[in-house]
């Protein structure tokens, strides 16, 4: 079998010696660069299909018409599926004449071409999702509009000339579109129906609207006809225009894979450095013998470079399946996002990982390797005629380079790889000059110490240059660590803020103020814990500083908010969730007629402290000063209110009630309908689909970032261990003369434990210092986060990196410190 | 069968003084020798002579300042280091003082390294065979760390004989091992050698191992002269 043969030599040479940290540091930064791309592929995939899904289509056509003959027929010859549907506000009515704002929406079959509609068909009941429509002479409706008319299912209800059923409960519709607590509740009936529901009369504020989906070649078709041919009023929309809303956490999460995977690539790339600094070595001993018995360069340098090709090839081969294993477990907490079967991964991960095998390889190997050529061969007889060092420039040039290149791949931004590469060149020379000083400094004290310790000091200042890019490495694996645990541990902190385990999954609006308490109280005794309820009025801004005002008054970007009605609460004290930027929060206890308004509102309205807002809350007008601007937090799930009023200036006013609440399948069973029942007017809204599919994306992000730090700190341990190996022949050699010479075991062992102990704490000092700085900056301007400053990477780092290298440095020179010394003396 | 395999005219080398200050320095001057096929010749001489440089330029490791070299009647300084290889390939045979082993192969595979290079079929029974010459045959599949000093220098000796060179160098071939083992290397170095037949340049502190060559010659601050 000479291929099984031939590919067991070559694995064996690929992985002898110093070769298997070249292989495992490859593997590493394979594995990450191929398992971040390959998230970010599927993660990008998962987004797109649910930009679709909140589309309903890969592209839609709205307006105020029905499509136009031209556009349907193009439609039909482009060979493109789509569903019509036609949404508008309308009345509904349950048999007391009890009546309430609806938004009808009028489906047939296929609906929706992409994303998902999920029923239920019980009150609260488990939800599943759907393939169906409503048959004709059925409504489907969400269940606020059961609790605002006080209907159950199966009562039949009214909308236009339309009396039919209520067959389900629509709890989610992901092409629904707009807020939440804006629009009024969905009834959905069948196509079919509509003639007969004349409701299609003069002034009624019909939106046509058709879902697409077909090939991408005939939608660009269709699109650029439509720009031509200049149909008043119809819109298009694509994908770009619908972004989930917790796409901000999702960019987050990708720009920090990106870094990781730079980072785990860096380091990896210093392990290689080192670990090839040692393999080189020995390849110039290999080297210069097959000379003397007439090898020609050519062969000594393939010969290298076939061994580099077999470790780049392993370290690619075990990375692609380190990096897959990452993927699969990332997607496995993913997949419920998927409706189908993913496709299998694509190339480009495979592709982006090994090109940074072999980037790598080249950029921290190749000069060295090619050295091997100067190699000369009366090295045979003179052992101290070594290769002359590659000149400093082609080391540090072609690393940059490869650098540069891998950064300028993962961050496909110039200005962004540009900036990452500086700061790290910055990085490597602060540590290198510090590893002089070090070195400087060894020197110097070495003489002070006691004896075990002074051998091992004064080694510190022996290893020259060596030494030095030991020493940088170590620290650049140690800083990439740090800062990506102190960012990455922020970075979910951050998460767990924002979508925190008891995120509320039901609102309950329009609770009656004599009913407040006793919600309250239940909704306490449900979950155990206290529950907050929050007076709401509806008010319109009319006037300011006593001057009517219309929204055309105001500054464009803000007439939309202007002209709704807001949503008015007030609260004696300020939420803790809340931050004041400007002015002051009132005082307890005084009389005044103030509003707390949120501050970017403030900005694009164009007031500030001290303007008066006149609200005209069901007739009545109200006149508040504005005393403080609010940062508000509207990601957090929690009711949020532009303004907070005084609540001397709410008395009087006609004030209702709302709660939100997390609650469990059990505690929901039967305890919300009853709520319900005995407050008509309480409207539930129940989000327990929309938080689940939102903290399901959270979580796949968090688990990521968690399993690319693991990948990170792995690396960081390599390029530790490649340190500790490249320079173990020359400590056990000393050793051993040590031994010889006279001095102790423990004298040995201490002056093992001496240097590396000082070595890794130096380097954890500086890279520990560096990192909290850089942590800092990264955190603020990639991440836009705040980092809580923490003292612990000031300990850990030294602490850690010290007791790690001592023992590593230990295990590696054990051997010639038990060894008696004349079996030593022979190996030296 | 009397022609020539090595012919050095007027060698000299000199080097740059070590941090370029001061006049060159000499290593050799003016060296001339020649040895015919079969025959062995030692080159004695104290610490620094100039031996193993000397030893470099005959073999072609190293280019000489001045003066010239033909090995096989191909003239060295005609050549560049690859050229130099392959005239060395197969034909020319080294061992060393410290035996210069790779550690990374077997005993088996360093002995197969040359024949690999001189292109010989079979080249892993050749290697066995050149092994069990030099009694180890045992000790095929284990690596220079596992062998003692004596050991590995026989496998060196089995390296350098396998590909039955025409020529072979050898500086300081029992330097580095004790008095018993080192007869036995110089015993079986002698012995090989009469079975191949092949023209020895030996290089040695040790004048009983230089009595059983040929001829001897004496280097003495880079100068060569005829022995005593
Ligand atoms: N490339 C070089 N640069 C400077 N000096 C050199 C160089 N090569 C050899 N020398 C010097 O030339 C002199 C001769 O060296 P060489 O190794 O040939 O001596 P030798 O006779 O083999 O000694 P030994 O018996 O100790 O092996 C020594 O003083 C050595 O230091
Ligand atoms: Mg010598």
């Amino acid at each position: 079998m000479p291929l099984i043969d031939s590919l067991r030599r070559g694995v064996g040479s690929a992985l002898a010696a110093e070769g298997r940290v070249v292989v495992f540091a490859l593997a590493l930064a394979v594995a990450a660069v191929s398992g971040v791309g390959f998230f970010t592929e599927r993660v990008g995939g998962a987004l797109s299909a649910r930009a679709d899904d909140m589309l309903g289509g890969d592209l839609l056509l709205r307006d105020n018409h029905p499509l136009p003959e031209v556009v349907a027929s193009e439609i039909e010859t482009l060979d493109l599926q789509f569903v019509s549907l036609l949404t508008f506000p309308s009345v509904a009515l349950n048999a007391d004449d009890d009546s309430a704002l609806v938004s009808v929406k009028v489906v047939e079959a296929g609906y929706p071409l992409r994303g998902e509609l999920a029923t239920s068909t019980a009150r609260f009941g488990g939800e599943s999702l759907t393939g169906d429509i409503p048959e004709p002479g059925e409504f489907w409706v969400e269940e606020r509009l059961l609790s605002e008319l006080g209907a159950e299912l199966g009562d039949t209800l009214y909308v236009g000339s339309l009396g039919f059923p209520v067959t389900r409960v629509i709890t989610y519709e992901s092409d629904r579109g707009g807020s939440l607590f804006q629009i009024a509740p969905r009834v959905m009936f069948n196509r079919a129906d509509l003639a007969a529901a004349e409701l299609l009369g003069e002034g009624s504020r019909v939106r046509y609207t058709t879902q697409l989906v077909g090939d991408v070649n005939a939608l660009e078709t269709l699109q650029e006809s439509l720009s031509e041919q200049a149909h008043p009023g119809l819109r298009v929309e694509t994908v770009s225009d619908a972004r989930p809303q917790v796409q901000n956490s999702l960019d987050r999460v990708g720009r920090f894979l990106g870094m990781a995977a730079m980072l785990t690539v860096l380091v990896a790339g210093a392990a290689v450095a080192v670990s090839l600094q040692e393999q080189v070595a020995r390849a110039s001993d290999e080297a210069a013998v097959r000379r003397a018995f007439g090898a020609t360069h050519r062969e000594v340098l393939l010969r290298v470079l076939r061994l580099l090709g077999w470790q780049a090839a392993l370290g690619i081969v075990i990375g692609l399946v380190l990096g897959l294993a990452l993927q699969g477990a990332i997607s496995s907490v993913l997949s419920f996002l998927f409706t189908t079967e993913l496709p299998a991964p694509g190339a480009g991960p495979v592709i982006a990982g090994a090109a940074t095998a072999i980037v790598t390889l080249a950029g921290f190997g190749l000069p060295a390797v090619l050295g091997i050529q100067r190699v000369p061969v009366m090295r045979v007889l003179r052992k101290e005629m070594g290769a002359p060092p590659p000149a400093a420039w082609a080391v540090i040039g072609s690393a940059v380079l490869a650098l540069a290149v891998l950064l300028l791949w993962q961050a496909r931004d110039v200005v962004l790889a540009g900036l990452v590469l500086g700061a790290l060149l910055g990085a490597t020379a602060v540590l290198y000059a510090l590893a002089a000083g070090l070195q400087w400094l060894a020197g110097r004290v070495a003489g002070n110490l006691r004896p075990g310790w002074r051998f091992g000091v004064a080694a510190i200042a022996r290893r020259g240059a060596a030494g030095r890019l030991q020493l940088t490495a170590t620290g650049l694996g140690l800083l990439s660590m740090l800062l990506l645990s102190t960012v990455g541990t922020d970075l979910l902190r951050t998460w767990q803020r924002e979508l925190p385990a008891d995120l509320p999954n039901l609102f309950l609006v329009n609770v009656q103020t004599d009913a407040a308490d006793d919600v309250q109280a239940r909704l306490e005794e449900l979950t155990g814990d206290a529950v907050e309820i929050y007076p709401m009025t509806r008010g319109r801004l009319v006037a300011l500083n006593g001057t009517p005002v219309t929204p055309e008054d105001f500054p464009e970007e803000a007439r939309r908010t202007v002209g709704r009605e807001w949503n008015l609460t007030s609260s004696e004290t300020l939420r803790a969730d809340n931050i004041i930027t400007a002015g002051e929060w009132w005082e307890p206890g005084a009389q005044v007629s103030e509003v707390s308004l949120e501050d970017e509102l403030a900005v694009r309205m164009g007031v500030s402290l001290g303007d008066t807002l006149t609200l005209r809350v069901a007739g009545v007008d109200v006149d508040a000063t504005i005393t403080s601007l609010r940062e508000v937090d509207w990601d957090n799930f929690k009711p949020n209110f532009f303004a907070i009023l005084h609540p001397s200036v709410r008395e009087g006013l006609a004030t209702t009630f709302m709660t939100s609440v997390r609650l469990n399948d059990n505690q929901r069973d039967g305890a919300v309908a009853d709520i319900v029942r005995d407050y008509p007017g309480v409207t539930a809204l129940d989000v327990r689909s929309l938080i689940e599919r939102i903290s399901g994306l959270i979580d796949a992000g968090a688990s990521a970032v968690r399993y690319t730090l693991v990948l990170t700190l792995l690396a960081g341990a390599v390029v530790l261990i490649a340190g500790v190996q490249a320079s173990t022949a020359v400590r056990v050699r000393e050793s051993a003369l040590q031994r010889v010479l006279g001095a102790s075991r423990d004298e040995v062992r201490w002056s093992v434990l001496g240097e590396f102990a000082t070595l890794g704490a130096a380097a954890g000092i500086v890279a520990a210092v560096v990192a909290t700085l850089a942590g800092q900056l990264v955190a603020r301007l990639v991440f836009d986060v705040t980092l809580t400053p923490s003292i612990w990477p000031l300990i850990v780092g030294p602490v850690g990196s010290g007791a790690g290298l001592a023992l590593a440095g230990w295990l590696a020179a054990r051997g010639a410190a038990s060894q008696p010394p004349g079996v030593l003396l022979r190996r030296l | 069968m009397e022609h020539t395999v090595l012919q050095a005219q007027s060698l000299s080398k000199t080097v740059a003084a070590p941090h370029g200050d001061g006049p060159d320095l000499s290593l050799l001057d003016d060296v001339s020798l020649s040895v015919s096929a079969g025959e062995a010749v030692a080159v004695i001489g104290p610490s620094g002579a100039g031996k193993s440089t000397l030893l470099g330029l005959l073999a072609g490791l190293d280019q000489s300042t001045d003066g010239s070299v033909e090995m096989f009647g191909a003239s060295l300084n005609a050549l560049d280091e690859d050229g130099r290889a392959a005239l060395r390939r197969g034909r020319v045979g080294f061992v060393f003082q410290n035996f210069q082993l790779l550690p990374g192969l077997s005993a088996q595979e360093n002995v197969k390294l040359t024949l690999e290079l001189a292109g010989t079929a079979n080249s892993d029974a050749r290697a066995a065979e050149a092994l069990a010459a030099v009694g180890l045959a045992e000790r095929a599949q284990h690596v220079p760390a596992q062998l003692s000093g004596g050991e590995q220098q026989r496998v060196a000796l089995a390296r350098a004989f396998a590909v039955k060179p025409q020529l072979l160098f050898a500086d300081e071939p029992t330097g580095n091992l004790d008095q018993a083992t080192g007869e036995t290397i110089a015993d079986q170095l002698f012995a090989l050698r009469d079975q191949s037949g092949c023209a020895l340049v030996l290089v040695t502190h040790d004048s009983t191992l230089a009595a059983r060559c040929d001829r001897r010659l004496v280097m003495r601050g880079g100068r060569l002269d005829a022995a005593d």
